[in-house]
């Protein structure tokens, strides 16, 4: 959080200096940035719950005014255990799917990609053990006062589990909502059921956390640097008004053993994003464990939890 | 045949230091004002054996027995000489007369010639008048911007006052206020530095070669010492500028005994837009200011004994404040939001001169600073009802900063003309305050009050530095200025401990010309902990640890100095550079992100630089400036940054030019001009771009823009500051009216800041041609550069009386 509002004193700061002297202008450059050739672009997060797919497409010079070129007609073979399995098949947009792997926990796999003229890409991924013991969520819900007369309800989650021991782990938290509508149907007569299901924005300010993932909505990613083999404790918070006049809210709180790979790419790529949008501070290189290429070939588990949230109607006091 | 060798240099030793001499000292001071004259050359023009006046204007030149020329000479003042049949010891303190009052002729100086004779290399005594008739960025003359002329020192980012000497960076510097260390030296967020140059009696810029007596940082010492005060007759000088003002008084307190010099300056851009902003919006107040404080007082006890307390106040804040306040259901609601951002320097030093014999020389210091940088935060809201008043209060602060409390002894001890000799000890306690966080919430109820601090804890070191330094003449063409600097740097129960050996050298070619080498061992063990590329109040220092090696830098110099007609000095250096143990965050860390140890965010590494200098100055006449030309290459090597690969430092300029020319048309005006160019920075640019995995399969990550869809992409960097901007260079000029009143004077002084009006990078970023996307990828996306100033006048009204 002081980053972040010191990078906006940062911003002010500059921003205050240029209104100062107020008379800043812009040009348009001529550079001689070398047109190196294209890489393949690979991204693929893989799990134990879904077929294989990844993202195949190319990078682009700088200066290209397109924004992406998926590589449509690329070969994805996948290995298991550094034996040939299949070649995933096109689905459109760049997408390569496999119709019958299902990763499964402690197994490698292996991606190689070629295109025309562009240097074949390599990478591999093992996917990691599934946490062993079970998650623990207390929940509590405090008043925030919005003024003097009038405050909301938040409800402040801590969540807990045990790490692994002796192994180095890296996680990656998010929250999912399902939530479950009676719609009365005038026509019928009766209530249908509409289920929903998103991913839930939430807040913390927990130290744990090592970066968010894009927004509070991916959740955060964070390691076991700190509780070597013992019980991780953290705490978020959800406004509460966002279950306003909802019938029944499932929140599931998913836990996930991620790859040191994907924990390397989620961290690097939050800062190359803040970098980028400051031309005072030093790039960040995005993690990359593509050989020849660009992008993430990874893999997680998945531990999940669940409480509801039924009837909330209660949202100002 | 070695044996008569020694013999013979053993017999010419013990003769040498066996001839009757005897001792003249005592002080050398302006006639007019009564400042001592720093620098002043003082020697015996039959022999050319001679000295010069430390700090405090004193000498001590002990000479053979029999009649000498005893010169005293220095640059603006008339040459005072002597006959004196050397008998038995004198004391003779000497006013000058400054050329002002004198035909031109008169005005020429041996300050070169004695700059022939010196040992110290890669040193550059600023021209305070010069500087502060220089055209500058809105008429603000600025004593660090001058030092970028000069050949070595590159500047920052455009209009910055940072200081880039032979490939260091901006935290390398030891900027000492009469002797006392400044850490953030600028104001504005580096547009101006914070030294007034009213106040200042005398700059001194050492980029290599240094002397035993300084230490602390890796690439230079720019030595400011600040006016005593006149001690005959009051007197005053101001000036009223676009952005800010300012007034210095000086003068005697008690029979020429005591004076003081009190010198303050303040913006006032806040004051003139303050009416704006409130025709925007009548509740809200923001503004910006600076202001800066010098205040001296010396007082003489006798002519052995003296006493100065000098102190300096510098304060830079932004700040808003919002209020509002409506009625609602018969309750009247009032908020008030305020923000501010501030950072500041405060030094104070008490300094006892005492000469302990004709010979020795003491100067006793006792000094104090701080640094503080803070960023506060508070909102206050009342609701006020017919029975009934309830309030709460938020308020957040963050403040870093470092204090120093320091003692130290300095001797000057001038046994005979062959010996100049220094030594001294000092101590000093830092107290490092790297991020502090006081939150407080204030309710109705006790419960709800919350009043906690939390953030890094304070780090305290000590630091014990001495010094020994002989400048020794061995026969007519060798002197040698030979010593060593020892530093014990002490905390979190490390001890680092460093001898580092300095030595420098002349030999004399003809009476004009010299030739100078030298090698020297600085070590820093304080590092500036910032992710920016440009320097910002937000940068932290921090001590070198137990994890953190202090840094050194070893300084290898040649170089020539040679006289053209006692009127142009022309001096060639070359040098290389290496500095090791140098920091730098790891890619995308930073201070305040991270729940690690910082020490554990940091990427050791180390850097090179080497090049060639030129400057040909001329400092007397009607026409004076100088030229200065710096050929450089500096680099840096990082294990764990760009693949370990060497990449350029971002301030690495193979060229830099800078040329300054003034010209005195009349008694009433004078002409100044500018000129600077630069290689353009390294940058490090993209050179391909990709899509994020986040944004593929995360649905709210993507949009679709005009029928496309829109990924976002990610860059990707094949080298760090592989890239140049453009060149950099720009014009100023500016012209001096003098006019006499019976008061006093009045200067109306006018420029213009880039008089061809170049646009020089700021900064550089991708963009489209028309500055929009048009999803179709129609639009040509487009490197853009971003320039600061433009040709921007000036004018100034300096008064004097």
């Amino acid at each position: 959080m002081q980053n972040k509002v010191l990078n906006k004193f940062n911003f002010i700061i500059l921003t205050m200096a240029l209104l100062q002297f107020g008379t800043g202008c812009e040009k348009v450059l001529d550079i001689d940035i070398p047109d190196n050739d294209r890489k393949i672009v690979v991204n693929g997060l893989l799990n134990t719950d879904s077929l294989i797919t990844v993202n195949i497409s190319k990078s682009l010079n700088i200066l290209d005014s397109k924004n992406i070129k998926f590589l449509d007609d690329a070969e994805v073979k996948l290995y298991r255990n550094n034996v040939f399995i299949e070649y995933l098949t096109n689905a459109g947009n760049g997408n390569f799917k496999s119709s019958i792997t299902k990763p499964v926990n402690g197994e490698k796999y292996k991606i190689e990609v070629s295109e025309g003229n562009i240097q074949t890409a390599f990478s591999e991924t093992v996917i990691p053990s599934s946490l062993i013991g079970e998650i623990t969520i207390d929940t509590t819900t405090n008043y925030v006062s919005e003024n003097q007369f009038y405050s909301h309800e938040s409800l402040e989650c801590t969540v807990s589990f045990d790490d692994p021991p002796n192994e180095d782990n890296y996680y990656w938290f998010y929250l999912t909502g399902l939530y479950e509508n009676f719609i009365w149907d005038s026509e019928n007569f009766n209530d249908s059921v509409v289920y929903s299901r998103t991913n839930l924005y939430f807040e913390s300010n927990d130290p744990i956390i090592d970066s968010w993932i894009s927004s509070g909505k991916n959740g955060f990613v964070f390691s076991d640097e700190l509780f070597k083999g013992k019980t991780i404790k953290f705490i978020i918070n959800l406004d509460k008004g966002m279950f306003y006049g909802v019938d029944t809210n499932i929140l599931h709180f998913n836990v996930n053993i991620i790859t040191k790979d994907f924990y390397l790419y989620a961290i690097t790529h939050d800062k190359h994003l803040d970098a980028m949008n400051n031309p005072f501070t030093e790039p960040v290189q995005v993690y990359t464990n593509i050989e020849n290429g660009y992008g993430i070939f990874a893999s997680y588990t998945t531990k999940r939890d669940s409480i509801m949230l039924i009837d909330y109607n209660n949202y100002y006091k | 045949m070695r044996n008569y060798f020694l013999l013979s240099f053993f017999l010419l030793f013990y003769l040498n230091a066996h001839l009757q001499t005897y001792t003249i000292s005592g002080f050398i001071e302006d006639e007019t004002t009564g400042e001592k004259l720093i620098g002043a050359n003082v020697y015996n023009e039959k022999s050319f054996k001679g000295t010069i006046t430390n700090y405090y204007g004193f000498y001590s030149l002990t000479l053979p027995a029999g009649k000498i020329l005893f010169t005293i000479s220095y640059v603006g003042y008339a040459k005072y000489q002597q006959e004196i049949d050397l008998t038995k010891d004198l004391t003779l303190n000497i006013k000058l007369t400054p050329s002002l009052e004198l035909q031109e002729v008169t005005v020429k100086s041996n300050s070169i010639r004695m700059n022939v004779e010196s040992t110290q290399m890669s040193s550059i005594n600023v021209p305070i008048e010069t500087a502060k008739a220089m055209p500058m960025l809105l008429g603000e003359s600025d004593i660090l911007k001058t030092i970028q002329l000069m050949p070595g020192v590159q500047s920052g980012n455009e209009g910055t006052s940072g200081l880039y000497v032979r490939g260091g960076g901006p935290d390398q510097n030891l900027f000492l206020l009469d002797g006392v260390p400044v850490y953030n030296a600028s104001h504005l967020f580096g547009f101006f530095s914070v030294f007034n140059a009213d106040a200042i009696q005398s700059v001194q810029l050492i980029k290599g070669g240094y002397p035993a007596r300084y230490g602390g940082r890796l690439s230079s010492v720019v030595d400011i010492r600040l006016k005593e005060g006149n001690n005959k007759k009051f007197k005053g000088e101001g000036s009223i500028g676009i952005i800010s003002s300012k007034l210095t008084l000086e003068g005697p307190v008690k029979n020429e005994k005591t004076s003081f010099l009190i010198s303050g300056r303040r913006t006032y851009i806040d004051v003139l837009t303050q009416p704006i902003i409130k025709l925007i919006d009548n509740n809200l107040s923001a503004g910006y200011y600076f202001y800066d404080l010098n205040a001296k007082i010396n007082h003489k006890f006798n002519e052995k004994s003296r006493l100065f307390l000098s102190a300096y106040m510098g304060n830079d804040k932004a700040y808003t404040k919002f209020k509002s306040e409506y009625l609602y259901d018969e309750i009247k609601h009032e908020s008030s939001e305020k923000a501010g951002l501030g950072w500041g320097n405060i030094t104070t030093a008490l300094r006892w001169n005492y000469i302990i014999n004709k010979k020795l020389f003491s100067n006793t210091t006792v000094t104090y600073s701080r640094y503080k940088f803070s960023i506060n935060n508070a909102y206050t809201e009342k609701s006020i009802a017919a029975n009934n008043t309830q309030t709460s209060e938020y308020s957040f602060e963050y403040f870093s900063g470092i204090d120093d409390i320091a003692a130290k002894i300095d001797f000057d001890y001038s046994p005979n003309p062959n010996h100049a000799v220094k030594f001294g000890i000092s101590n000093t306690y830092h107290t490092f305050k790297p991020g502090i966080n006081v939150f407080q919430i204030k309710g109705n109820a006790e419960s709800e009050n919350i009043d906690t601090t939390f953030g890094n804890t304070n780090v305290y070191a000590n630091e014990l530095e001495s010094y020994f330094e002989d400048d020794i003449k061995i026969g007519s063409l060798l002197k040698i200025n030979i010593g060593v600097h020892y530093s014990n740097f002490a905390v979190k129960n490390v001890f680092y401990n460093s001898i580092q050996p300095r030595i420098s050298s002349r030999f004399v070619i003809t009476e004009d010309m010299s030739l100078k080498a030298s090698f020297t061992q600085m070590n820093q063990n304080l590092h500036l902990l910032t992710n920016s590329t440009i320097g910002l109040p937000t940068d932290l220092w921090v001590p070198a640890t137990d994890k953190i090696k202090p840094m050194i830098a070893y300084q290898y110099a040649i170089g020539a100095i040679y006289n053209i007609k006692d009127e142009i000095a022309v001096t060639l250096e070359g040098f290389y550079k290496t500095m090791d143990n140098l920091i730098e965050y790891k890619e995308g860390a930073s201070f305040f992100s991270s729940k690690n140890d910082w020490e554990q965010q940091i990427e050791n590494g180390r850097g090179w630089s080497y090049g060639g200098e030129l400057l040909i100055q001329k400092d007397v006449g009607k026409f004076t400036g100088w030229i200065g030309y710096t050929l450089s290459w500096n680099y840096r090597q990082f294990d764990n940054i760009g693949f370990g690969e060497k990449f350029p430092y971002k301030f690495d300029r193979r060229h830099d030019i800078g040329i300054v020319i003034s010209y005195k048309l009349s008694e009433r005006i004078d002409m100044g001009a500018t000129w600077v160019f630069g290689t353009g920075n390294a940058i490090t640019l993209a050179q391909e771009k990709y899509v994020s995995y986040f944004s593929l399969f995360d649905q709210n990550d993507f949009f679709n823009y005009g029928g496309q869809t829109y990924y976002d992409n990610l860059e990707h960097y094949d080298n760090r500051n592989g890239y140049r901007m453009p060149s950099y260079h720009r014009l100023d000029l500016g012209i001096n009216i003098h006019k006499k009143r019976y008061w006093g004077e009045t200067t109306w002084s006018f420029g213009l800041y880039n008089a061809y009006n170049r646009q020089n990078p700021f900064y550089l970023y991708f963009g489209y041609r028309n500055n929009y996307y048009d999803g179709l990828g129609n639009n040509q996306r487009v490197l853009k550069q971003v320039s600061l100033f433009p040709l921007i006048p000036s004018v100034r009204l300096n008064f004097k009386f």
